[in-house]
Order: structure tokens, then sequence, then C-alpha cells
């Protein structure tokens, strides 16, 4: 399960780790849906954490009545992702924190206020932390300071967690700069990993000297030493998803299947692998103690999760109920086979192929062969044929002879 | 029959995907679709997009709707190749089981003949895997294939030799595997790095591994006559989008893939990309192609 619920209310808002808003723009927020989320979620919230952005004036417009509405809903932990000139006003901060919002983080990039400024492509936006960070700090909510490491800010990571501190900030995220593809700008501030690492490790021990949590986003685990144990890259689930995913970065790492932090560590960013390659003589991969499986790359929405397999919807018509039973189907030249579990564990594909009388056979319908294959557990056969009888029935009643596995029909 | 002076409604590169249809990779192996294929579209729009955007005539269709008619829905894949400029197209016929004896490039032959004459005769008793053979507007207007590609399988994995048949000569031109890019990369970077046609002292590794098309299916790596090649196959719509962008498609292509990527949310995608060093010493690809079923 995702631990955060990413919450876009618009795309001028810095994402978490992003250095500016996106310049892609989303799916446009609508307050109903949201409203209607909260209004459904139940006594087991489906994520720990809401995460909002915004900068714009949908957050203006909605970013209130969203905040309250997550908070009825008995969401806790809400964080506010924002340019820091929204709460420099100390009422105004009061009444964001007021409302539930229980986390406000925000862009430090730079103990310079003008490299931060530039980074961030927004005049004054570094005093605006400071006085925002001030505000945060005498509220009854965490302040985060998030630090996208570039090329131009390496040599003041550690001096940027002291500013942090001093700022009364009690998170700090150091994350990766990660450009999406079209920005030549932006690449041009990718950071060696050679370069980047021993300094990421020195700020690490600044806020560990000051007591404040730290997270590291999109850094390969294996460089990190014990300091690795810091890497989070949950990745966040989309309440509005982006029709393209590329809107995100995206991380590989040739070493995934064998390396024994796979399943926590991303790799390197696309941009990072196309500007100093797969850097396979740097990364050191930990050699695996477990199997190693790869992620499921079916598009996933919310809401949509446990929902019957995708597609052939005439062939899982022909099982009627008992479709919501079997785990997807697989359609080639000649035969369906639907892969089923018994109660006790024994799996099998019920087997559908064209009716030919000459074939042995467990059973036909108007067009077909009904039989089972592979099976895998302790059930014997007078335990199978009971458990497929009602199923062959279905099938049998629902074949009107219209659905053929030939392709030229 | 459309009455004198009526005009004809054009053929829309748009086809709605149904409840029959069936989701098959380049080598036709069955996947599960991404998500609920109901109201998007069969992958074979790429196809007619690419016809569209190449200048073939309706009438000139034929050809490929006679080729489906042979094989059945589905059961022809089909590669849009990008090469000199000038778009054509591949199609590939599998049945290593020779479980359909409609589909044998002798009875395709026949089949297609009067639409298409597919000029080389591959005698069912030579023991393929597949076969392809490739069409550009020149061919199609012309009704005549004067090659076939005939594939021979390895003994184990999944690879194998290709020979292109004429009627009058026969020649090897592509030894090629395929892998699970993530298990067996080290498999995959043994052989790309042999090559004969990369100089890897002055080529990155990423510029062939493509960070963008690395989360696949699988990864097939070429040797051809000319170039190396590798093929990324299921690969996403945008990871497709991706693709088009970087190799520089017509622009009518890339238009038609970006304006409906929802509507191939559902669908994988295989691509291929043939490499070599340029003189310069930078790695050049003269030729790519994006594949789906028709």
């Amino acid at each position: 399960m995702a631990i955060d619920l990413l919450v876009m209310l618009d795309d001028d808002g810095p994402a978490p780790g992003a250095l500016r808003g996106s310049s892609t723009p989303g799916p446009e927020f609508t307050p109903r849906p949201f409203l209607d989320f909260c209004r459904g979620v139940g006594e087991t919230l489906p994520y720990e954490r809401l995460v909002f952005v915004g900068d714009g004036e949908p957050l203006e417009r909605y970013g209130f009545s969203a905040v309250e509405a997550a908070h009825e809903a008995g969401f806790r932990n809400i964080r506010l992702h924002t340019r820091p000139w929204r709460l420099t006003d100390p009422r105004q901060a009061y009444a964001v924190v007021n409302t539930g919002v229980s986390e406000i983080c925000v862009g430090l990039h730079s103990t310079d206020p003008e490299l931060h400024d530039r980074l961030c492509d927004r005049p004054e936006d570094f005093r605006a932390a400071q006085r925002c960070l001030r505000n945060i700090a005498k509220l009854e909510a965490e302040a985060s300071v998030h630090v996208v490491m570039t090329r131009a800010n390496l040599d003041q990571l550690a001096d940027i967690a002291r500013l942090a501190i001093e700022s009364e900030a009690q998170r700090v995220e150091f994350w990766a700069h990660a450009p999406l593809d079209p920005e030549p700008e932006l690449r041009e501030l990718l950071a060696p990993l050679d370069e980047l690492v021993p300094r990421l490790l020195e700020a690490v021990d600044v806020c560990e000297a000051g007591r404040v949590q730290t997270a590291i986003h999109h850094v390969p685990v294996c460089l990190l030493g014990r300091a690795g144990a810091l890497v989070d890259n949950h990745e966040p689930h989309d309440f509005l998803p982006r029709a393209d995913s590329r809107a995100r970065p995206r991380f590989n790492c040739l070493h995934e299947a064998q390396c024994d932090t796979s399943e926590i560590c991303l790799g390197l960013s696309h941009a990072h692998v196309s500007r100093f390659g797969w850097e396979l003589e740097r990364l050191r991969p930990a050699p695996r103690t477990r199997p190693w499986r790869a992620r499921d790359r079916s598009v996933v929405r919310i809401g949509e999760h446990g929902s019957a397999p995708h597609g052939h919807a005439q062939w899982l018509a022909l099982l009627g109920p008992h479709a919501e039973g079997v785990e997807g189907i697989v359609l080639t030249r000649d035969e369906a086979r639907y892969p089923m579990q018994m109660p006790d564990g024994t799996r099998f594909d019920l087997l559908v192929t064209a009716r030919d009388e000459t074939s042995r056979t467990f059973e036909q319908s108007r067009s077909f062969n009904l039989s089972y294959t592979d099976v895998e557990g302790s059930a014997g056969e007078r335990a199978i044929a009971t458990f497929l009888e009602p199923i062959f029935r279905t099938i049998t009643a629902n074949d009107d002879g219209t659905l053929s596995l030939d392709a030229r029909v | 029959m459309s009455s004198a002076g009526a005009e004809a409604r054009p053929r829309s590169p748009l086809v709605p995907s149904t409840g029959q249809d069936r989701f098959f990779d380049y080598c036709l192996q069955p996947y599960p679709p991404r998500c609920d294929p109901a109201g998007k579209l069969r992958g074979e729009s790429l196809l007619w997009n690419s016809l569209q955007v190449a200048g073939l005539s309706e009438a000139e269709y034929a050809a490929f709707d006679a080729i489906r008619e042979a094989a059945g829905r589905d059961m022809t894949v089909f590669g849009v190749k990008w090469f000199d400029g000038r778009l054509s197209w591949e199609m590939y016929f599998y049945d290593p089981q020779r479980d359909d004896e409609q589909i044998t490039a002798a009875a395709l032959r026949q089949a297609l003949k009067g639409v298409l004459d597919l000029r080389p005769y591959v005698p069912d008793s030579t023991r393929y895997f597949m076969y392809s053979f490739d069409l550009d507007a020149a061919s199609v207007r012309a009704a005549s294939v004067p090659e076939i590609n005939v594939y021979l399988q390895f003994h184990e994995g999944q690879g194998g030799h290709s020979y292109a048949l004429r009627e009058d000569s026969c020649e090897l031109r592509n030894t090629y595997r395929f892998h699970e890019p993530k298990r067996e990369i080290d498999a995959i970077l043994h052989q790309v790095r042999r090559s004969m046609w990369v100089d890897f002292s002055t080529v990155r590794l990423a510029d062939i591994v493509l960070p963008e098309l690395y989360e696949c299916m699988k990864i097939c790596v070429a040797k051809k006559r000319y170039a190396d090649a590798i093929y990324y196959s299921g690969i996403s719509i945008d990871q497709l989008r991706w693709f088009l962008h970087r190799f520089e498609y017509p622009d009518a292509v890339r238009s038609f893939v970006d304006e409906h990527h929802a509507d191939f949310a559902h669908l994988l995608f295989d691509v291929g990309i043939d490499y070599r060093s340029g003189p310069d010493g930078r790695l050049e690809y003269p030729k790519t192609g994006y594949y789906s079923t028709l």
C-alpha cells in the first residue's frame, strides 16, 4: 500500500523533490471528487498521510475546504507543500494549521539567497522561506524543509542543514535532482554521484547532530553506507493520476534484480543516466538474499485494487459469476486459459479449446471442449471435478455459439 | 456500391477495441491488458495511421485487409519502420507449432494471390517458426513482394537466425536473442558490448540500453549485416510516445499517438532500434520501428 496520497491542487507549487512547479499541466482539481473520497474512506484510512501540493488559484479556492474535509474524514497526518510566500503572514500560517494541516514543507536549496531564488526561479523566495519557517515554529505543526541537491548547491548541503535546524525545521529531506525530459537548463544542474554522496553524508551528520528527522530520496542506497537506512522512495498514489506517466521522474538501475536493496532503492533517474551513464562501475549491489520479483506494470488507479482481470470481456462473460474467481485470461490462437485456485489452495488452468469430437475432453459446450490442465496442489480428480461442475454448467448455458476461437470469424 | 458522385467516407484509422480482442506482443506471446480496454482503440490503429501518413490511398490498404483476412484478427504482427526518412512496414506471421495450416508461408502465398504476389516460395517442410516480409509504398503499389524473411529458432532460449529468401537467393541476415531485461542484464550487456559495429571507446552504453525503455518485458539483442540492434518489447504507450519523439518520427505519427495516448493505455507495444558507430564516432540509429498486431 502506498503511504501517501498526493493531491495536486495545481501545478504552481513544486511537487516533493522538485525545484519548481510542473511545466506540463496536470488534470484540473475540482473539489467534488475529493470531498466524495473523504466521505467514503470509512474508519480504516487507506493512506497514512495526505500530501497537498499547490501555490495557485486552486489552492486559494479549495485548499481550506479540502483540508477540512480530510481532517473530518479522520486524517491527522496532512502535509502541505507550497511556496513559502503563502505563509509569511503569521495569521495565514495560523489559519492553515488551525484547519488541520499538521506539516508544512517548503524548499530551501541554498544558504545564498540569490542562488536559492535562481534555483526556484522565484525572486525573494529565500527570505520568504525563512519568515515562513519562523511562523510555523510558533504553531502546532511540523516544519519540513526539502533540499534539491544540484551541482550548484552541493558545497552548501551541510550549511543548508544547519540553516534549517536554526530555523527550527523538524525534518529535512534531501532529494537528488531529477529533472524531467525536455528541460536542458535543469539538466545542467545534475550532480555527479562522486561529488554528491560525500557532501550529502556530511549534511546528514549535521542533521543527526541537530536531532532533526532526515530522509534521502532518489540516491542509490548502495552508495550511502549506514545513511542508506534514511532512504525513502515510497511513491505516493496520485489522487488525480496524470494521463502521462512521464510527468513524474522515472528511475532504474541495471543491478535491480541482483541487489538486495532493490525494493527500497529506485536507482538513478533517467535524466542522470542520460547525462552520466548507468554508473555500472560505481554502484555496488548487495547480493540478494531472497527472490526478486518484477514490479506490477498495470495501470493502477485509485479504487481499482483487487478488481477483476482487465479485458477479454466476452470471454469472462462466458463464465458468468464464476469470472470473479479467475486470476486472468490467457487468450491465444487456439485456447483460452483461466487460471484458478480452489479453496484448499490447489491451482490449475481451466482450458477452453475449439469443440472437437475426436479429442479427449472433460466436458463440451456448443462451441468448446472444456477441460483443465497444469494442476498444482493436493486436490484429486474428484475434488476438482466437483469444483468445476457448476462452472462447466454455466459455460454450457452461456455458450450460444457466437464466441469462437477462430480469429477469422 | 456507392452511387456516382457520392463522396465515400474516408476510412478512419481509429479502430475501437472489442470484447473479443486478443493481446499479443510482437512475438505473438499473449499478455494481459494493462487496464480495461472498453472504449479504447485497437493497436492496428497505429498501422492505419502510418499508411495515411505515408500517403497510401485507401485502395492500397487492400493488401493489409487481405493479410488480416487470411491470418485472422490479431494474428499478424506489424512493424512500422522509419528508415531514410520514409515509413515502411514489415508483416510477421507466427505459428511455431503449425497449429493453423492456413498460415504457413505457402498457404498465405496462395491466399494472397491476386492481391499481393509473394514471389519466393517457402516449402512447409522448412522448419521455420515464423516468417515475415517487408512492404513499402512501392511494393504495395506493385502488389509484389520479392523477399521473405524466414526465421529458424535456437534449440534453447528464445532467439534464432533469420534468412532473406528471394526467388534466386538465400542469405543470412540476422541473429538475435531475447532476454528478461532485469534478471538477465548480464547476458544483455555481454551481447551489446561485443560488437563489430560499435566502438565503445566513444559510445556510451546508456545510448543503447536506453533508460526510458528499459522498464519493459523483454529485450532482444540482434546482430545484423550492417548494424547491431536492440528491441524493447512490452513497453507502455507513454514509452512509445517517448520513442517516437526521440527518434523523430513524422509529426503526423507523433501527434496521432499523443492525441490518442489514453486510448492506447491498455496495450503494450514493442520497438526496435538499429545502431552503429557513425564516421564521426558517435552512435547513429539508421533504422527504427514500432510494433503491434493487426
